[in-house]
């Protein structure tokens, strides 16, 4: 079976190193092939070490909808679609997300957008719906579908396709008008609540739990019965890792007392904690002010989320004992050693301590106890996010403050067995939904390769409606795509008097130019008539010509005659 | 306007925003004393600084007039208002209309099908719009700044109406600040007075983050306890949203139930120093001639102390691209105010209990003439200056509140900012 998995940019390899790997060994050729050209932080080595080591993998560039009109229009629709869903008394309580939706959408249709906001979620919802149903009237991306005949794959995996304004889309639209059966790989744990919609449905979407389906089915309208749970893959390692190195060699290596408890700090990525480090300092600030003896003195290991890490790099800890910052910013986080440090420092830690991070389900699944403290600081980021809730119902020891988490911490350091089943409990509903002992990896392989089977919605293809619609809306079109950012509306509302006034003002040049045109034009025409003629003449009169000599030679011969006779009317006179 | 054979001023300061309004009220008496005239102030119906319109001058008239004549100088100046509305939106719309003409006019110019005359004709038409709107940048440049430096630089000796006066010393009583009480007055801008109205919710997209400017009121408590075993009564001001302080020797006026304006304002002309960060009271500072350690500050130019005492001491501030960070001289450059306080390129950590403390040490030694002036703080000074003359055409903010006619302050950076 040969497998066409669409990525953003290579980085995503990294969720899905395990099927790839079960499907190359089960004989399957999957291609990757991502839109963006990057390798932030190295996230491009992981797929290329797959591609060398499995002869099943290769790598390649999807290629982007080539522009136009209607591209430039459905990227404009998709990002109001993508702003409108946070419209949704979902998301009443996330003006982060709504703001971070807003940032991408042209700056033009912000004011269209404000008005939505005002009018509710009503009129969204049906925008949104007009916008998603004129997905079918775009017309497919001629560079995406020739793509796909190249490849000709039995199967095509998109993933994260929420991505704002993606072009994933095009992809998806382009399958089903080639028969190709699609699905949406959900890559983590916030991708269906936090980013941008599913405009177009492919066959399946894969997602971890039973969460995301709700997530799925009501957030973005797709089929209850195309949504196939697997668990999380990405997470299947974990369950079968042993430290790398005993505690304290451990604790040696980090500079921290083996003899004192760990308490670990995941940090958050720069959306979710922006201020991490200053939050930070606080929090451990209170932790050594703590009444308690075990939490003031414990050992402290903040890992800093790769991607937020250099902030960590302007904080001096070297005044506070027994604490440290690792790894150091700039650290390859796709090493094996990036990874194992990580698994050892949950291991080795009583207590795990977080904003909002997927970090925290890692160490839930290593039997770790997970504690988060609401502060304003990251209100946006905690009752501000819908996946957040899916932590602190179930996982998450929250305090409300500083106190409260310090007494939370110095029970769990001390006996944390009880808090412990809890994490076990989440992660068995969360991760692992068939069971903690039935990994996920399996389930999303056989899923992939089942969608060779499933039977295909028929596409009705280019119909003429659809065709009549879009030559009804191109000049809607014309007009969206002509539309560049940052001007006021009456710019474009005088736009067309502005040309009608310049279109006026060259009208008589225009003419006078034509008329010049068409006057050496007859010239020109004059001239070739005349050197038509010329050549013509010419030409017959070298054709003629010795005709005419002979004439002109006989008659002058003749003349000459005729004059001796007329002088010599007698005939000639002496010798002859 | 001339009244009764007397030059008046009528001013009507910004109620809505506290140190605008301290600010305004203390350039117009500024005004009015350089002109020889009396003041009148506009007040609305429920001022926001109430007590700062008790406030008179030995040194000019401050005019309480019977109902009609106020009445009168409402009119007169609400038709000014009026007319000057109208002239700044006209101006406004008219440099924006050109503006966009500009931009619309170039497509054609640049359009190779458009008949030669028309395109130069247009681009003529251009040329002299962009002339136009030039001469209206530089004409706004050359309009003196709002921040008027050296106009606050000049004291205004000022002192509550008797009447008032009398009220707030008996206020201040009944929350336990003796009359003979040696005061020090700390302020930590927080996250809910300005809640929902900061730049960073008007204008999401812009990357400013005012929170940037708030602080932990318990930093400063090492300040406090060395403050208190000197003898000072120290007073927390502020607004009933801030986080209530139970430190021993503070006096937390912020979130007293009889908390008022008057008080406050009471408080402030009679301490011997503020400290303070980046907020609306740094205005009120040189109103209420109160020397000012300026803590936690986000932004060198405009945090410049104006006059002498005054000491500013910066955040740590780290750039979050590579996770250095900055020194005080990195605050000055081009650089920094491309993106000053916008948290996705910068973390801000607040001043330390103990920078905070040695500054006030600081602070002290200068109010108490013993203060001598470090050869770096010399150095930061004229950095400073030139980096405010630099950035003065480069950054509206600067413009805004640096540099006035080449001066920018008689204050100094902290010695522990150099240090650190």
């Amino acid at each position: 079976m040969k497998i066409l998995f669409v990525m953003r940019h290579g980085g995503y390899v990294r969720n899905y190193e395990s099927v790839l790997r079960q499907l190359a060994a089960d004989g399957h050729h999957v291609h990757i092939a991502a839109e963006l050209d990057r390798n932030k932080m190295g996230e491009d080595a992981l797929g290329q070490a797959l591609a060398r080591e499995l002869p099943g993998i290769s790598l390649g560039r999807a290629p982007v909808p080539e522009d136009g009109i209607w591209a430039r229009t459905a990227t404009t629709a998709r990002l109001i679609v993508d702003y409108a869903r946070y419209i949704d008394p979902h998301y009443r309580d996330a003006p982060a997300l709504r703001t971070r939706a807003l940032r991408v959408v042209p700056q033009t249709y912000r004011p269209f957008l404000g008005l939505l906001d005002r009018l509710g979620s009503g009129p969204a919802r049906g925008v949104t719906t007009a916008l998603c149903a004129l997905e079918d009237v775009f017309p497919l991306s001629e560079a995406v579908t020739t793509f796909l005949k190249e490849q000709a794959p039995d199967a095509m995996l998109v993933t994260p396709l929420v991505e704002p304004g993606s072009i994933q889309v095009d992809y998806i639209k382009a399958a089903r008008a080639l028969g190709i059966p699609s699905a949406l790989c959900v890559a983590s744990w916030d991708n269906l609540t936090n980013k941008g919609s599913i405009r177009v449905s492919p066959d399946r979407v894969f997602v971890w739990n039973a969460p995301q389906v709700e997530e799925a089915v009501a957030l973005h309208r797709v089929p209850r019965e195309r949504v196939v749970v697997t668990g999380a893959q990405i997470f299947d390692h974990w369950f079968s890792w042993q430290p790398s190195r005993s505690r304290a060699e451990f604790c040696r290596d980090m500079r921290l007392d083996p003899g004192r408890p760990i308490i670990l700090y995941l940090g958050s990525s720069s959306f979710i904690a922006p201020n991490e480090a200053e939050f930070g300092l606080r929090w451990l600030t209170s932790l050594r002010g703590s009444s308690d003896p075990d939490v003031a003195g414990a050992n402290v290991l903040i890992r800093p989320h790769p991607s937020n890490a250099r902030q960590w790099g302007g904080i001096d800890l070297e005044a506070w004992a027994h604490t440290a910052v690792w790894p150091p910013p700039g650290v390859d986080m796709f090493s094996p050693e990036f990874k194992f440090d990580f698994f050892d420092s949950m291991y080795y830690s009583g207590a795990v301590v977080g904003v909002n991070t997927s970090a925290q389900i890692e160490a839930a699944i290593v039997g770790r106890v997970v504690c988060t403290v609401q502060t304003p600081d990251f209100a946006h980021s905690q009752a501000g996010t819908l996946h957040f809730q899916h932590l602190a119902g179930s996982l998450l020891e929250v305090a409300r403050d500083f106190d409260e988490h310090a007494a939370q911490l110095g029970a769990i350091l001390r006996d944390g067995s009880a808090q412990a089943e809890r994490s076990r409990r989440f992660v068995e509903s969360f991760v692992r939904p068939f069971g903690i002992d039935q990994a996920a990896t399996p389930r999303l392989a056989a899923a992939i390769e089942g969608l060779g089977t499933i039977p295909l919605r028929r596409w009705a293809g280019d119909t003429l409606p659809r065709r009549v619609l879009r030559a009804v809306l191109h000049p809607l079109a014309w007009l969206v795509a002509g539309m560049p950012d940052r001007r006021p509306w009456w710019v474009y509302a005088g736009r067309p008097a502005l040309w009608l006034i310049v279109q006026l003002w060259a009208a008589p040049y225009r003419l006078r130019f034509l008329a010049v045109r068409a006057g050496s034009e007859t010239a020109r025409l004059a001239a070739e008539a005349g050197k038509s003629i010329r050549t013509f003449t010419r030409r017959r009169w070298r054709a003629l010509a010795p005709g005419l000599k002979a004439v002109r030679k006989g008659t002058r011969r003749t003349v000459v005659r005729i004059l001796y006779r007329v002088r010599h009317p007698f005939g000639a006179t002496g010798t002859t | 306007m001339r009244f009764g054979g007397r030059r008046l001023l009528i001013a009507s300061p910004n109620v809505r925003q506290y140190g605008h309004l301290a600010l305004e009220i203390l350039m117009s008496l500024g005004f009015a004393r350089k002109d020889g005239a009396d003041v009148y102030f506009v007040r609305p119906s429920a001022p926001l600084g109430a007590g700062l319109f008790e406030l008179e001058s030995p040194e000019l008239r401050v005019l309480r007039p019977n109902p009609l004549v106020r009445q009168l100088l409402r009119g007169c100046m609400a038709w000014r208002t009026f007319r000057d509305r109208v002239d700044d939106w006209r101006e406004e719309a008219r440099e924006q209309v050109e503006r966009e003409f500009v931009r619309e006019v170039t497509r054609y110019v640049v359009d190779p099908a458009m008949p030669q005359p028309v395109r130069e004709g247009l681009r003529g038409a251009r040329g002299r719009l962009r002339k136009a709107l030039e001469k209206m940048a530089r004409d706004r440049r050359k309009r003196p700044t709002y921040f008027q430096r050296r106009l606050l630089s000049e004291t205004v000796p000022v002192q509550l109406n008797p009447a008032a006066a009398e009220r707030a010393a008996a206020e201040a009583l009944a929350h336990g600040i003796a009359s003979d009480a040696r005061i020090v007055c700390i302020h930590a801008r927080e996250a809910g007075y300005k809640l929902g109205n900061e730049i960073q919710d008007s204008k999401p997209h812009a990357g400013r983050d005012d929170r940037v400017r708030n602080a932990r009121i318990e930093s400063y408590f090492a300040a406090t306890d060395y403050l208190t075993a000197r003898g000072y009564t120290v007073v927390r001001l502020g607004d009933p949203s801030m986080t209530p302080v139970t430190h021993p020797g503070v006096i937390d006026l912020a979130t007293s139930s009889a908390r008022s304006n008057l008080l406050e304002t009471y408080c402030m002309l009679r301490a011997e120093l503020l400290i303070a960060g980046e907020s609306g009271l740094a205005g009120v500072t040189y109103l209420t001639n109160t020397p000012f350690l300026l803590v936690n500050s986000t932004e060198a130019i405009s945090s410049y102390p104006i006059r002498a005492p005054g000491l500013f001491l910066p955040k740590t501030i780290v750039d979050k691209r590579d996770g250095r960070r900055l020194a005080s001289v990195d605050l000055l450059g081009d650089e920094y105010h491309r993106q000053f306080r916008d948290t996705r390129r910068y973390l801000y950590v607040d001043n330390t209990p103990e920078e905070i403390r040695a500054a006030t040490e600081e602070m002290l030694e200068w109010t108490g003439g013993r203060w001598t002036e470090s050869p770096g703080q010399q150095a930061y000074h004229e950095a400073a200056m030139t980096a405010a003359a630099h950035l003065h055409r480069r950054s509206n903010y600067v413009r805004k509140w640096g540099l006035d006619k080449g001066f920018l302050g008689d204050g100094r950076i902290a010695r522990v900012a150099l240090e650190s």
